[in-house]
C-alpha cells in the first residue's frame, strides 16, 4: 500500500487534566477519527494530515490520562515521539507550575525533543492568572515557542499546531543534512588519516 | 502514587453485565446488567467490545479479564466468562484485582443463571454487592471472607493475602505466564525495565490477559505506569501505533490484520509459539550477575512463590539500595538523591542504574515510598523484607568476613587491650544500668522526654575533656602519640543524669560507687581532662539541643562534641603502652582507609566538624523513629565505626549511619556518605555518639538461635530492631550505649548474673520515621576471641515512653512479628 503521506509525525500532548488538551485535539482533528477512548483505556490520539510546502505531513497527536500524577515525566515517555506539546491553563497557576517542572526536567535530562509551550483557555482576561510575560520569559529561558490559545474560541490553535509541525519537520531535515555531512566528514577524515597520520597530533 | 489500583473501593464489584454475542453486522450489546443504577455510559459502551474483542471459536469455558483505565489512570477490571454453549458472555466489573475470586463469582453466577431458577441470580448478586469487602489480616472470619449462598451454590471470597507474592498454582495469571520459556520471561522483564512498547499475542484470551497481568505483577514492587491494555478489541488496533511505552495484549486474529511495519520498534511475544522478537538488546544490558542468578532460580524454583521471588530478588539487587539514597533534611521532607542511588553500586552497574532513573515505573515507586515516609506512615512488604535479607546475607556477610580476616591478623593486641579495660569497667556500669532500670520499672510512668534533664550539667561533661582548639579527632591518624588509652571516657558519671535522672543523688552514688568516678564539677573552660586511667570508653549524654547546638563556650575549639574522647595525650599512659597501641592503631587505620574505596565501606573520617544543625527526619516531630547509626569506635582514633545489622552483622562506616529500621529487621542504611561528605548540616548525629562498652562477659540478649528467627520484621519496633542489631550470635560481649537525656532506653533486659542483656523495645506502635532531634545511643560489642571486633549501633531515643524492664523470655516475643 502506498503511503498517503510524506512524513508521519507522532506528537505528545502533556499537561494536567483540565487544561483543555482534549479540546485542543478536537479542534485540531479533521474528524477522520472520532473515537474517544481517553476515559476508558487511558489513551487517545487524533490524526490530521496537513500540507507544508507541498509535503504531506501526517500528524498523530497522542494523549494519555493521569499525567498529573507524575512529579516528573521521564524521558522514556516521550523518547518515541517527534515532539511534545506542553499545555497549561492560563487561568490556573498550578498547571503552569507543573509544566515548568516537567520542562525543566526534560532540560535537565538533556533530552533533545521538540517542544512547544501552550497556554490554553486564553479567552477571558478576567480569569487569567498566568501572565503572558511570565510565560514568555520562561519560554525564552527554555528556548521554546509559546502560544496562548483558546480551544473554545478557536484562537491560535491552528497556528500552534502548524508551528510545532514546522519545527519537527525542520529538525528532521536538519538531522538528515547533518547525517549526510557527517558521512562526508567521516569519509574525508578517513582519507586524511590514511594519507598522513602525523597531522592528528 | 505508584499504584494504579483504587483505594476507595466500596463494593466487591461495580457492575455485572450479560453481553450478547455479535450477530453478523450487529455488534455485541448488553442484555442485562446489575445493579440497574450503574450508569457509567463510557464504560458500558466499551464492555461489549471487550467482552467479544474478536471473532473466535473456543470449545471450552474460558475466563479472562480486561482492564479499563480512567482519567486518573486508575484501573477497572472486567472479568469475563465465555461458555461455548451459550450466546452470551458474563462480565463483572470491579476495582479489585482479585482474578481468582471473580472467576469464582462468575462461575457461581453462571450456575445460578443456567439452573432451574435463573431469577435467583439477582438476590444473589444483591447479597454479594452488599457484603463488606473482605479485609486481609482480620481475625474476624466474617469480615475476611464473603460467603453468599444461593441454594446449592456457594460463593466464598476470602480476602487475598496482599503481602504474599503470587504463587503457583494458586495464582492463575502467573501459572499461565510460567508456561512460556523462562528466557522469554526474562526478555519481557528486561524490556519492562526499559519501558519498551511491548505486545503479547495469543489465540486464547485467557492466556493473553493472564500473561499481561502476570508480566506486570512480576515487576513488583513497581507497577506499570504506561498504557496497559491486557486485551485489545477490534476497534483499538490502531493503538498499537502509540509512540509511548505500553504493555498490550492483542488477540492473534486481530494482529494478523495489523501491518507490522507500522508498529516500529515493538517487543513482540507470541504466547502460543513462544517466539519473541525484539529490536532491543535489553536483556544483555541488564547487570549480568543479576540475570544469571535469576536464570538459575527460574530453572530450579518453579512452584509456590519461587518465580515471583526470583524476580523480586533480582529487583532487590537492582534497586533494593534505593534506601541508601534517601536524604533527610531538617524540617523538610525526605527526598531521594539520584546520584547517591547510582554511586552506591559498583561502577559496572552504574550505567544501568542511570537508565533506571529515567523510568517512570521507578520514579513512581520512589514517589510512593517518599509519600509514605513523609506522611509518617511506615510500610512493609515483601520487597523491603527481601531487600533486608539480601543486604544482611550477602553484602554484610562478605564485608564482615573480609574485615574479620584483617582484624584477626592485625587487631589482636588492640582488642585485647580494649577488652581488658572494658571488662574492668563494664561490670559496674552494667550493674548500674540494671538496678536503675529495675527502679524505673516499678515506679515510672512519666514522660520519656526527661524534661528535667540537667542539660547544663551535661554540657559541662561534654566539654570537660576538651583541652585545646588545635585538636580534632579527625586529624588523628598522623598523630604518633595517640592512643586509645587517651580516650577519656567516664561512662557512668557522664550518663548519670540520663540514666538516673529520677534517683536521688545518694542512690546514684551508691550504685556507681564501685566503678564510677564522681561527676567532674569543673567548669568546661577550665577543666583538664581527667586522666583516663582505666576508663576506656565513655558514655555521654546531652540533650538534643546540646547535640545540635553546641555552646561555643563549653565546646571551645571543638566544633563537634563527639570528639572530646579522642584526646591527643593521655595523662598517665606510659609511653611504651602508647606506642604499642598506636602502632596497632595505625594498622587499623590503614586497613580502614583501604576500605574507603568501597562505596558502602567507607571508613574515611568525616571532615572536621562543621556547624551542626538539628537533624530531623521530618518536620512532624513524631516519635518512634529510630535510627541506628554507626559512629566511631571508642578504641580508634579515627571516627571509624562498625555497625552490625540485625542479621549478620557488620558494616563499617565512616560516619553516623542511619539505619531506617522502620522497614525491616535489618535496618536499611541511609546514605552514610551523604551524611558525612555531602552535606555538613546532616552530620548532626555525630555529636551524639558516645560509645559505651559493656563487660566482656556480657552476652547478647538472645542467643543466635533465637535472635535470627525472631528478627522478624516489625515495622514499628524500630528500637527493637536497632537493638537486635547489637545482639550477635556468638558474640560474647555486647554492649549498649545510649545517650540522650530523653527517653532513650525504653527497656532493658537482663537475664542472669554472668551475662548482661539489653533489649530495647519500642513502645510506640506508629511505624513512623520522623524525629526532629538527633539522639543516639550506641552499642558496641566485642568478640573476645582473636577475631575480636567492635561495633557500634546507635539507637534513637525517641522511642517510646518510660524505660521498663522485661524478663528475658519476652525478648523473642518483642521481636516477633505480630
Amino acid at each position: 500500500m502506498a503511503k498517503d503521506y510524506d512524513h508521519l509525525f507522532k506528537l505528545l500532548i502533556i499537561g494536567d487534566s483540565g487544561v483543555g488538551k482534549s479540546s485542543l485535539l478536537i479542534r485540531f482533528s479533521d474528524n477522520t477519527f472520532s473515537g474517544n477512548y481517553i476515559t476508558t483505556i487511558g489513551v487517545d490520539f487524533k490524526i490530521r494530515t496537513i500540507d507544508i510546502h507541498g509535503e504531506k505531513v501526517k500528524l498523530q497527536i497522542w494523549d494519555t490520562a493521569g499525567q498529573e500524577r507524575f512529579r516528573t515525566i521521564t524521558s522514556t515517555y516521550y523518547r518515541g515521539t517527534h515532539g511534545v506539546i506542553v499545555v497549561y491553563d492560563v487561568t490556573n497557576g498550578d498547571t503552569f507550575a507543573n509544566v515548568r517542572r516537567w520542562l525543566l526536567e526534560i532540560e535537565n535530562n538533556c533530552e533533545v525533543v521538540n517542544r512547544i509551550l501552550v497556554g490554553n483557555k486564553n479567552d477571558d482576561p478576567q480569569q487569567k492568572v498566568v501572565l503572558t510575560e511570565d510565560a514568555q520569559r520562561f519560554a525564552n529561558q527554555m528556548g521554546i515557542q509559546l502560544f496562548e490559545t483558546s480551544a473554545k474560541d478557536n484562537i491560535n490553535v491552528e497556528e500552534m499546531f502548524m508551528a510545532i509541525t514546522h519545527q519537527v519537520l525542520q529538525k528532521k531535515k536538519e538531522e538528515r543534512d547533518r547525517q549526510k555531512s557527517t558521512q562526508d566528514t567521516v569519509h574525508v577524515g578517513k582519507y586524511q588519516k590514511s594519507s598522513g597520520k602525523k597531522k592528528c597530533c | 502514587m505508584g499504584s494504579r489500583l483504587r483505594d476507595d473501593v466500596k463494593h466487591l464489584f461495580e457492575c455485572f453485565c450479560e453481553v450478547a454475542r455479535p450477530q453478523g453486522e450487529e455488534s455485541a450489546w448488553i442484555l442485562q446488567k446489575f445493579p440497574s443504577t450503574y450508569k457509567d455510559e463510557s464504560i458500558l459502551k466499551e464492555v461489549p467490545n471487550f467482552a467479544f474483542p474478536c471473532e473466535r471459536k473456543n470449545s471450552s469455558v474460558e475466563y479472562y479479564s480486561f482492564v479499563l483505565t480512567d482519567l486518573a489512570s486508575k484501573w477497572t477490571f472486567g472479568y469475563c466468562r465465555h461458555d461455548p454453549n451459550y450466546e452470551t458472555a458474563l462480565v463483572v466489573l470491579s476495582y479489585l484485582p482479585w482474578h481468582e475470586s471473580f472467576y469464582k463469582l462468575l462461575q457461581c453466577i453462571s450456575e445460578i443463571m443456567n439452573g432451574s431458577t435463573p431469577q435467583a441470580v439477582w438476590p444473589f448478586l444483591e447479597k454479594v454487592i452488599q457484603s463488606n469487602i473482605p479485609e486481609y489480616g482480620s481475625n474476624n472470619i466474617v469480615s475476611n471472607t464473603i460467603r453468599v449462598t444461593c441454594k446449592e451454590v456457594v460463593f466464598t471470597c476470602p480476602a487475598p493475602n496482599q503481602v504474599q507474592l503470587p504463587s503457583i498454582p494458586e495464582n492463575k495469571n502467573l501459572t499461565e505466564y510460567c508456561a512460556i520459556e523462562p528466557v522469554n520471561m526474562l526478555q519481557i522483564f528486561a524490556s519492562m525495565l526499559y519501558e519498551r512498547r511491548i505486545v503479547f499475542t495469543s489465540q486464547r484470551l485467557s492466556r493473553l490477559s493472564a500473561c499481561v497481568q502476570a508480566a506486570n505483577a512480576i515487576i513488583y514492587p513497581m507497577s506499570w505506569q504506561h498504557i496497559f491494555i491486557p486485551v485489545l478489541h477490534h476497534h483499538l488496533t490502531d493503538y498499537l501505533n502509540a509512540p509511548m511505552p505500553y504493555l498490550m495484549g492483542i488477540p492473534q486474529q486481530l494482529l494478523d490484520k495489523v501491518r507490522m511495519s507500522d508498529l516500529g520498534d515493538v517487543v513482540m511475544l507470541n504466547l502460543d509459539t513462544n517466539v519473541l522478537t525484539t529490536p532491543h538488546n535489553d536483556l544483555a544490558s541488564l547487570p549480568q550477575d543479576v540475570i544469571s542468578t535469576l536464570k538459575r532460580q527460574l530453572r530450579t524454583k518453579t512452584m509456590g512463590d519461587g518465580v515471583s521471588r526470583a524476580f523480586l530478588r533480582a529487583l532487590v539487587q537492582l534497586i533494593g539500595h534505593y534506601r541508601d539514597a534517601l536524604k533527610f533534611h531538617t524540617g523538610a521532607n525526605i527526598t531521594f538523591d539520584n546520584e547517591t542511588f547510582v554511586r552506591a553500586r559498583p561502577t559496572a552497574m552504574q550505567p544501568f542504574l542511570r537508565e533506571m532513573l529515567k523510568l517512570q515505573i521507578f520514579q513512581q515507586f520512589i514517589e510512593e515510598r517518599l509519600e509514605l515516609l513523609n506522611s509518617g506512615m511506615g510500610f512493609t512488604d515483601e520487597f523491603e523484607r527481601e531487600a533486608c535479607n539480601y543486604t544482611a546475607s550477602t553484602t554484610i556477610k562478605d564485608k564482615y568476613k573480609e574485615w574479620m580476616h584483617t582484624v584477626s591478623k592485625d587487631g589482636k593486641a588492640f582488642f585485647k587491650n580494649v577488652r581488658s579495660r572494658v571488662r574492668e569497667r563494664g561490670k559496674g556500669v552494667y550493674k548500674g544500668f540494671k538496678s536503675r532500670l529495675k527502679e524505673e520499672k516499678t515506679g515510672e510512668n512519666k514522660s520519656h522526654s526527661a524534661p528535667n534533664s540537667p542539660t547544663q550539667l551535661r554540657k559541662k561533661d561534654i566539654s570537660m575533656p576538651l583541652q585545646s582548639n588545635k585538636y580534632s579527632a579527625l586529624d588523628l591518624p598522623s598523630s604518633p602519640d595517640l592512643s586509645p588509652l587517651d580516650i577519656n571516657l567516664d561512662l557512668m558519671s557522664d550518663l548519670q543524669h540520663v540514666i538516673f535522672k529520677d534517683c536521688s543523688p545518694s542512690h546514684v552514688q551508691k550504685t556507681l560507687s564501685n566503678a564510677i568516678r564522681p561527676l567532674d564539677p569543673t567548669p568546661p573552660q577550665t577543666s583538664k581532662p581527667t586522666p583516663p586511667e582505666q576508663d576506656l570508653i565513655r558514655l555521654d549524654s546531652i540533650s538534643s539541643m546540646d547535640d545540635v547546638l553546641p555552646s561555643p563556650t563549653s565546646c571551645s575549639g571543638m566544633e563537634n562534641p563527639l570528639y572530646p574522647y579522642f584526646e591527643p595525650s593521655g595523662g598517665n599512659t606510659s609511653p611504651s603502652q602508647a606506642t604499642e597501641t598506636s602502632s596497632n592503631l595505625k594498622q587499623h587505620i590503614e586497613f580502614f582507609n583501604k576500605l574507603t574505596t568501597s562505596p558502602s565501606f567507607s571508613l574515611k573520617s568525616p571532615p572536621r566538624a562543621k556547624p551542626i544543625k538539628p537533624f530531623s527526619f521530618s518536620d512532624k516531630d513524631q516519635s518512634d523513629a529510630s535510627f541506628d547509626f554507626l559512629t566511631s569506635s571508642t578504641s580508634l582514633p579515627q571516627t571509624n565505626g562498625f555497625q552490625s545489622t540485625a542479621s549478620e552483622p557488620l558494616q563499617y562506616n565512616n560516619s553516623p549511619k542511619i539505619l531506617s529500621t522502620f522497614m525491616s529487621p535489618t535496618p536499611p542504611v541511609l546514605s552514610p556518605r551523604k551524611l558525612s561528605d555531602s552535606n555538613p548540616s546532616q552530620r548532626a548525629f555525630s555529636n551524639t555518639m558516645y560509645p559505651y562498652v559493656l563487660p566482656k562477659n556480657t552476652q547478647a540478649t538472645s542467643s543466635g538461635s533465637n535472635t535470627r528467627p525472631s528478627l522478624p520484621y516489625r515495622p514499628s519496633s524500630t528500637l527493637n530492631n536497632g537493638f537486635s542489631s547489637a545482639v550477635q550470635p556468638q558474640s560474647n560481649t555486647s554492649s549498649l550505649l545510649n545517650t540522650e537525656s530523653k527517653d532513650l532506653l525504653t527497656s532493658l533486659l537482663n537475664n542472669n548474673n554472668n551475662s548482661s542483656n539489653f533489649t530495647m523495645q519500642s513502645n510506640g506502635s506508629v511505624p513512623n520515621f520522623s524525629t526532629s532531634q538527633p539522639n543516639g545511643g550506641a552499642a558496641l560489642s566485642m568478640k573476645p576471641t582473636s577475631s575480636a571486633y567492635a561495633r557500634t549501633a546507635f539507637l534513637n531515643d525517641q522511642l517510646g515512653p518510660a524505660p521498663s524492664i522485661a524478663p528475658k523470655k519476652s525478648v523473642s516475643e518483642w521481636t516477633k512479628f505480630d
